[in-house]
């Protein structure tokens, strides 16, 4: 029989201040999604270099929310592409990495898509496969994990 | 001066605990529920997301009319047993949605009981074509707070059993 573990999961509200330190974003607000079941980031001038035997990629993007100036440039080994159905249910083909994830005093492996998110309020979702195995959600709380004067 | 200092920590102190034991009441949910809407019963399932403020469901054949002076909908539910229910509702209210590519779409709101474990409550629901989505019901954040606890491992925990 598989041991089954039953740690204390920890409880995120759904809104969370994020670090991607392999990334370079120190800090990222993000949208605690139970609906999504991966992950996003916003991207743009996406670039992949297939020129390696392992693939890369290149890409920029806004971490602040309502803030086009302020632009990151980050690097991340690509897992593979996948077909993702947004929530207007659009499928649209997108390129997923892995990263180091910290959310509180977790620290976690995540993958997440990179997709233009440039319309939308928040500029990572953080969906159920990050989810699953560390927290739970309380829909009525925001920033459990750091105060949102932190930034 | 002490005095009142000592009634302010002792006040604080009460109100920590009062919400801890708000915390300790929230019932956990999965990510995927059955649930029960429109008082008679219709089982369906639903997909519960904390990314949505409100709920939304899947309205078949929505015919928009006019009773006592106000404007009401009538629409098919139907589950995946294809049992269905007819909602009869008066308009809400209207209200204009940002899609992912900038548009705007115009939805119509109604008022629906939603019955999640053994907790009913009547909330505004946005009428939508889901047809092309896995389920007909999404709940959104104004439902689940403050009761429910969201826990994205877990699917089917939860049976409707409201009075």
């Amino acid at each position: 029989m598989p041991v089954k573990k039953n740690k204390t999961k920890t409880v995120l509200g759904w809104r969370e201040w994020v670090s991607l330190p392999e990334l370079g974003i120190e800090n990222i607000k993000a949208k605690v999604d139970t609906g999504a079941r991966t992950s996003a980031l916003h991207a743009f001038d996406v670039k992949i270099n297939e020129a390696n035997e392992k693939r890369t990629v290149d890409f920029k993007m806004h971490p602040l929310q309502d803030n086009v100036d302020y632009v990151v440039e980050c690097h991340a080994d690509v897992i593979e592409e996948r077909d993702v159905t947004d929530s207007g249910g659009h499928r649209e083909r997108r390129w997923v990495i892995e990263t180091m994830a910290v959310i509180g005093d977790t620290k976690l492996p995540i993958e997440m898509t990179l997709t233009d998110r440039d319309t939308m309020k928040f500029r990572m979702l953080l969906g159920r496969t990050a989810l699953k195995s560390n927290f739970i959600v309380d829909p009525d709380k925001s920033y459990l994990t750091r105060p949102d004067d932190e930034s | 001066m002490f005095r009142c200092n000592r009634q302010f920590m002792f006040g604080a102190l009460l109100l920590a605990s009062v919400s801890q034991s708000v915390l300790a009441n929230q019932t956990k949910t999965g990510w995927l529920e059955e649930v029960s809407i429109g008082g008679i019963g219709l089982t369906i399932e639903a997909k519960i997301d904390t990314g949505a403020d409100n709920s939304s469901i899947n309205a078949e054949n929505p015919t928009l009319y006019q009773k006592d002076g106000r404007q009401w909908v009538k629409f098919t539910v139907q589950n995946k047993n294809e049992h269905e229910i007819v909602i009869d509702k008066p308009v809400t209210k209207k209200t204009k949605i940002k899609t992912k590519n900038g548009g705007r779409q115009e939805r119509v709101v109604i008022e629906l009981d939603i019955c999640l474990g053994v907790i009913k409550k009547r909330v505004m629901v946005n009428l939508v074509d889901r047809s092309h989505f896995k389920y007909q019901l999404l709940i959104g954040r104004s439902f689940l707070s403050p009761d429910f606890l969201v826990d994205s491992s877990n699917t089917f925990s939860l049976k409707p059993q409201c009075q």
